[in-house]
Formats: C-alpha cells, structure tokens, sequence
C-alpha cells in the first residue's frame, strides 16, 4: 500500500514543499530510501525502525520503499524520521491513510521514540502556511519559535507514539495558541546599559546619533577607553524590531543556531573575531549557510580590532552593505540572503594603543602609525558615516560618586521618535532611514536651509572635505535635524555633523 | 663646468674617496687639475694602491661631461668647493662635501639662514612652537633651512613656506628622490619655491650613514641652529654637536622637565646652549632686526558661547569631555560650537579629540 506525508524541507533560509512517499508491499524484508538523501537521511532507516519498536508497534515485514519527492533536490539532516514513520504506520495499515490528509510533519527521532528539534523549523512552517497547509506535526522543542505565526494549527508532540495516536483519531493534542509578536513584549533590560558609562559624552551622543539614523560608526580610541562596551549599548537603543524584522532575523538565527527560544525581541549583536574568514563573515559551506552579516541583519555587526581584520574580508563586505543582502553561490546551494546591518567598528588609533593618549605615551613611529591606519581601505571608510575618537575615562572619574548616567530606555524613546519621522518621509520610497539615503536623492530629501548649505560648503573648503565626506555630513545633519525635531536642516546641525566627520582627514591623510 | 669643478666631480664619484681623502689629495698636489694630471705612481703615493687604481678607473671626461648634462637635463646644478656659489659656511668642516647637487632657488644661499631642526616623535606642543618660531623667523628674513625629516623638520619648511619665506632642505639621498614619501609633496613645494640640496647624486637612495652626513651640512651651511624639541636619541642632537663644533650658535627651546620628547634639549640647556623663548632672542643673537610689526590681524568676532569655550582653551588644551564639563554646554551644542570655532581657525583638534589655541 502507498501513504504520502507532506514535509517540508528548506534551501538555506527558503523552505519548499516536499513529499515523503512510502510503499510497502511484499517481499524481501527491507527498507530502501531514495530521492537523493544524504548520510543523515540514509541512517534514518535504522532510527526509524528502532523508534517504532520501542513505541509498541510492529514494523512491517515488508519490503519499504520510501521517496523522498522532488527527487532533484539533495536532502539533508534528520528532519524526516517522523514522517517517514508515520508514512510506513499509514502504509502498512495502522493508521487510516485519510489522516495524512492536509497536515504536514516534522522531526527527528530518537530512539526510544522521542521526537527531535530540527534546526530551520520557522522558514520551512512559514512556507508551509504559505501553501496552505492546515495543521502541522512539529517537534515541541520548536514549537516557542514558531508560537507566533498564526493561520496554521501547530501540534508539538514529544513522541511518536504520541502523533500516531492523534492522526489515528484519539486526540490527546493541544494545538499551540499564537502568540502574536508585540513589541512592547520586547522590553528586556538591555545587555549592557548606558547608564553604565561614565563620561564619554562626546562618544554617547555620536551613539545616539548613529541609532537615530541606522549610520555606520568607527571608534577610534586608545585601549581600554571603552569602544567595546560603547558597541554593546547599540542593540539596546535601537528601535525595537517590528514583527516582520523580528520574523527575518529569527528565521536566520533558526537556521544558523538551531531551534531558538521563541521570537527574537533584541537586536542581534554579532561580533566575528579577526580571525574570522571571509566565508564565515560572508556566508558560504557545502550548503551555503548564512554569514555573520546575515546573523546581524536588522541588528548589528561589530568589527573589533578592524585593523587587524585582513584586507579581503572587509573589502568583502563593501557589496552587501549596499545592497543589504548577499548572495552566497556553491556548489550544491545558491541563495541570497538578507543583511541588513549597521556597522560599527572599532580600532586603537596605532599598535602600541596610545597614539593621541593624554597619559599615556605612544610608543609607535610616524611611518608606523600610518601604517596600521592604512590597513583600512578608503573605500570602506566611504561608508562609515560617523567617526569617533574616545580617550580612557580616568579612573578618580569612573568612580566619582555622581548621578549615573542617562539610561538606555530614555535615549531609545528619542530614538524612536526620530526614527518615526524618517520612515514617514522615506514612505514608499524603498528606504527607511536617513543612512539609506541615496546620494542622489540627498539634495532634495535633506531639506537643508540656505545658510546651512553655505557652511557645508566653507566646511568642505577650510576643512579640505571630499565629495563623498559632503555627503556623509549631509546625512548626519539631517538624523541630528529630525533627533531635534527640526523640519530643515540647520546650520546648528550641519556644524555638529562635521565635528563627527572629520577624524578620518585627521587620521587618513 | 670648470675643470676644477670637474675634478671635484670625478672625486666624489670615485668609490673609497670620501670627502675627506679628496680634500686631503687636493692639498697634497696644489690644485684639483694637478690631481687630474698626477700619474698613477704620484696618485699611488698619495693615496696608497687601491684608491690610485680606483682614482685611475674613474679618471673619465666623457663619463663626468655625461654626467652633469644628466644633472643639467634634470634641472639640478652641481656646486663643488671651486664653484663661485658653493656654500662658504660648509669650508669650515674638516670634510666639505665635493659636490652638492641642488635643484630650486640657489639665491637662497647667498642669504643669512637658520637652521631649525626637531625630533620626529614631537608632540602637538613641539609642532605648535617649531611653526610658529619657523613663521616669525623666516618673516624677518632668514631662510629656513632643514633636513625634511618626518615630523618637525617638515614643520619647519611648511611653516617658513606659508609665512611666504624661503627654506633650504638638505637631504639625505638624492634631490629627486621623494623620501619620506609623505612629504613628498612638501618636497615638490620647496623644488618649485625653496631649494633643495644634497651631496648624494640623483637617484641615490639613502642609507644608514647618509643621514649623520646630512646632518654635518644642515650645521655647517648656517650661522645657527636652533633645536626645538628632541628626545633622548634624537637626530637632531647630532646636528647639535655639528653647529658646536663648527662655532654656530644653537638656541635650543625649553620644554615640561618630565616630557620625554623635550629631555634632550632641556639637557643641552643646561650645557651648550642659548635658551629661546621668543623669536627676537634669535633674532637679537645674530644681530638681526626684528621685522616691522605685522599688521593686526583682523580680528574675529565671537559670540559670548564661543569665548566661553577660547576661554578654557587659552590656559591649556582640553578633551571634549572636558570642555562639556568647563563649560556647561550639552554635547550638541558643543560639537557645532566646536566646528564653528574651527571653521574660524581659532582652533583645531587633535586625535583623541582634543582641542587647542591654534597660536
């Protein structure tokens, strides 16, 4: 007799519909699987036919074919135990085949019977629901990353004895109740609060800056004047995700890390080590895996030591920070994913660390100093927007007693309100905030008023300004403009953005 | 090109023969065309047997006349001691360089200079007074001269350079060779408006001791040197003992006694040297006017913020930080208020972002 499954499997973070198709008749005792599967799906026939023994029921004596349709594409991992199992129960008679009908199964399998989380659960249920598909077997392990979508019954079960005796009609199932994403939910005390930091007020308000206006930023300071930590406080002044960032970002996290714990509410913070290859911050592998930049979509990517990060790999990054995804081609994969990051790198201003230090002493030559600089590229620091200078905070001042700093929650609400008006002026227009601005369009969307205009350009010409240095300052004065609730830009705003543009002719001569 | 000229020429082309060996072979035989015309058995007794074959190798017309047409194709003149405009100042080394190939304005030699030279690790204290000292300095009409090392040397020219005066650089490999490449552009500059000289023919690279050798003519080619910031291994204290021993006077700026750029010259105060601590004690030194006094400047209008932030500038530099809390201006305000301040060119900042007067 022939039963089919539906499942559902996923290239990268695309999931597709497939068919687990089993036949069992008589003859020689055996299992055969086909439909292209891989090592792991291969040694599903041992799993599957232990978990059925030790769930109390009778495995065939049959020969078992299974297909695993469409047959052209490679199957990975061990996602189709359950419903291969479920497939021979149906097929050999001990479940009615018409309770395969419009419901769709997911899992791995021990083998005592236990079902099994799956990593990249949530892309392959959104295409599920996307099909229509009315009900979904899951494993309960993944059932808080997927509790938010709704317009699917998702059953989690534990076993498979469990899911047998549900399709067989005998109940014992609570569907899960959707649990909408809100996000106000999202309200968890940030990891790192800038109430915490002590002085830095030139560094704080180019952070809130930076936020307001999703800019890229470079720290430059000597070691130990905080840059990392600064870094950190970013995720908790962002804007919180609305539901479709907080779905895109989960679906990448599901696909990367495994089954996650429900719906991500904080912004990731993604922080490669220099070590790191271009493939690992890019995306790539035998299946072509997300990257790192992928992991940091809608949050952050934080480049540490950026200096020491060799050439190619930032260079890699140039494209998909202006294209906001990336597409990672091998062999047996091709896929684009998102990455949609804000950037921000931090460096010591030469190799000893002390370069521009008032107490300490840099150790470094000119040539040196130079040196260590011109490991970044111009082009790269043509899409850093802001760039700030810190110096250590000395410690009589990091522990003055004192009224503690302002705190993550108050900057955010600024944040927020800035962002708001930016997504309402960028309305339809394909971007949402002033760092996406095109150069093109930046005359006639930044609205700056004529006198402002005019100390750009005293700005550019006293301060030696380069054209693309014109319009990052441009970009900047517009974030400060709406951070003020200013309609144009003023020269007030033109006149701040320049002091955060400027390091780099100071540095990069 | 005389042919003394060309004697002196042929010498310093000769490897083994250093400035000083052809000095002492001119003495020897009365007259450079004596030594073109010794025989190899007089040039064997003067110099000993392998100098006389290296002299006899390179005792070639066509390859000096080849020479100088190469020199004189690229713009470059050669000065050698019988030549009428050859630096009187470098006869009182015991080793005069032979040739000094120089490319520029050679009516600069003929001027009263000084020579103004620091460490390459200065701080923004060192770069502040050698600019200005070099400005003032080169406006009363002495040409600035320096070696265009990294750093203060570079200071100097570009200084001396914007205040419309003329500077010397002496190098230390060839005048067409752009080293330290970042002053290359400098160096291009003092070509077109000052003058550079070196005693290494074009093309030469420099090597470990073509700097030291440098250092001799930066001392001896002026009537004083003046140090204004070196640390403890600073190339500039060999120019120091070069303008002693060669009678110049050396001014010597003081600096913090617990600065590490400023322990070298806070040393020679102590032992050799006249203290500067304004322009005209150099000026008065060397029995120079100082100029008339300079129109004033035209001065800046400033709002009652912006004087507010001068004001905590005046007494020593300051971090933003610093500044925010001096001042009581929130970072907004003082951000902008900072860049405006700069725009005026009042003040400037430095990594680290801390601001300074700029004079």
């Amino acid at each position: 007799m022939l039963a089919t499954v539906a499942s559902f499997g996923r290239i990268g973070i695309e999931g597709y519909p497939m068919r687990v198709e089993v036949d069992v008749r008589d003859g020689m005792p055996q299992m055969d699987v086909v439909g292209l599967p891989d090592a792991a799906v291969r040694e599903s026939r041992e799993r599957v036919r232990t978990a059925m023994k030790n769930s109390g029921f009778r495995f065939p004596t049959a020969s078992i074919t299974i297909n695993l349709a469409p047959a052209d594409i490679k199957k990975e991992g061990p996602w189709y135990d359950l419903p291969m199992a479920l497939g021979i129960l149906a097929a050999s008679g001990v479940l009615p085949l018409q309770a395969l009908e419009g419901v769709m199964a997911l899992g791995a399998l021990s083998l005592d019977g236990t079902v099994g989380a799956v990593t990249g659960a949530l892309p392959m249920l959104i295409k599920a629901r996307e099909r229509k598909v009315r009900r979904a077997l899951l494993p309960a392990q993944n059932a808080r990353e997927c509790a938010s979508l709704s317009g699917i019954e998702l059953l989690p079960i534990e076993t498979l004895g469990q899911a047998a005796a549900y399709l067989a009609g005998r109940g014992g199932l609570q569907p899960l109740i959707p649990t909408p994403y809100c996000a106000e939910n999202a309200d968890v005390p940030p990891e790192v609060d800038m109430a915490r930091i002590r002085g830095q007020l030139s560094a704080r308000r180019a952070l809130e800056i930076a936020a307001a206006g999703g800019h890229n930023l470079l720290l430059i300071g000597t070691a130990g004047s905080g840059k990392t930590m600064l870094a950190r406080c970013l995720p908790g002044i962002l804007p919180h995700m609305t539901e479709r960032e907080a779905l895109e970002t989960t679906v990448i996290h599901s696909v990367t890390d495994g089954f996650s714990g429900g719906l991500m509410q904080q912004r990731p913070f993604s922080a490669p080590h220099h070590t790191t290859s271009a493939a690992a911050l890019i995306g790539g592998g035998r299946y072509a895996m997300p990257g790192e930049i992928s992991k940091a979509h809608n949050g952050v990517l934080f480049l540490d030591e950026l200096p020491e990060f060799p050439r190619p790999v930032l260079e890699a990054l140039r494209q998909p920070m202006e294209d906001g995804e990336v597409t990672v081609s091998r062999v047996n994969a091709r896929c684009v994913y998102p990455a949609r990051f804000q950037l921000v790198c931090a460096m010591n201003p030469c190799p000893c660390g002390n370069y521009g230090s008032r107490t300490r002493r840099c150790r470094c030559s000119p040539h040196e100093v130079q040196r260590y600089l011109s490991r970044i590229s111009g082009p790269l620091l043509d899409r850093i927007d802001m760039v700030v200078e810190m110096d250590a905070v000395p410690p009589e001042e990091v522990f003055a007693p004192g009224a503690p700093a302002e705190s993550s929650a108050l900057v955010r609400a600024r944040v927020e309100k800035a962002r708001a008006v930016q997504s309402e002026r960028y309305e339809q227009m394909g971007f949402s905030c002033n760092a996406r601005l095109p150069a093109g369009r930046l005359e006639q969307l930044c609205g700056a008023t004529e006198s402002a205009r005019a100390l750009l350009m005293q700005c550019m010409k006293s301060m030696g300004l380069s054209m693309r240095a014109y319009t990052r300052v441009l970009r900047v004065a517009r974030t400060i403009a709406d951070l003020a609730g200013s309609e144009r830009v003023e020269e007030e705003h033109i006149a701040e953005a320049a002091s955060y543009r400027g390091s780099n002719e100071k540095y990069w001569k | 090109m005389t042919k003394a000229e060309g004697v002196w020429l042929w010498l310093s082309m000769t490897g083994g023969v250093g400035a000083r060996t052809a000095h002492r072979l001119v003495t020897f035989f009365g007259s450079e065309e004596a030594v073109w015309s010794a025989t190899p058995q007089q040039l064997e007794r003067a110099a000993g047997v392998s100098l006389a074959q290296e002299l006899a190798g390179s005792r070639s017309g066509d390859a000096i006349n080849a020479h100088v047409r190469d020199c004189r194709r690229a713009g470059i003149t050669l000065l050698t001691p019988a030549s009428p405009g050859y630096p009187a100042g470098l006869l009182d080394l015991c080793d005069p360089p032979c040739v000094l190939y120089a490319k520029g304005d050679l009516s600069l030699l003929e001027r009263d200079g000084i020579t103004i030279v620091g460490t390459r690790r200065h701080t923004r204290y060192g770069e502040r007074i050698t600019a200005q000292l070099s400005r003032e300095l080169a406006q009363a009409g002495l040409v600035v001269v320096s070696g265009l090392a990294e750093g203060l040397d570079a200071v100097a020219h570009r200084a001396a350079l914007d205040a419309g005066g003329g500077t010397i650089a002496v190098l230390g490999n060839g005048v067409d060779v752009y080293y330290p490449a970042v002053n290359a552009a400098l160096q291009d500059d003092i070509a077109r408006c000052g003058l550079l000289l070196s005693e290494s023919p074009p093309g030469k690279r420099a090597n470990k001791g073509s700097f030291p050798m440098r250092n001799r003519v930066l001392a001896a080619l002026t009537r004083a040197t003046l140090v204004t910031e070196a640390g403890e291994k600073s190339g500039a204290l060999l120019t120091a003992e070069y303008a002693v021993d060669c009678g110049r006077e050396l001014f010597v700026v003081p600096g913090n006694i617990d600065s590490p750029a400023s322990y070298a010259t806070n040393r020679l105060l102590r032992t050799s040297a006249e203290v500067v601590l304004e322009t005209s004690d150099v000026l008065d030194r060397l029995g120079l006017a100082a100029p008339e006094e300079q129109p004033a400047q035209p001065s800046i209008k400033l709002d009652e913020e912006e004087r507010k932030i001068v004001q905590c500038l005046l007494r020593e530099p300051q971090s933003f930080d610093e500044l925010s809390v001096l001042t009581g201006f929130l970072p907004p305000r003082l951000n902008s208020l900072l860049t405006r301040l700069e725009l005026k060119g009042i003040i400037d900042q430095s990594a680290g972002r801390v601001y300074a007067m700029k004079r």
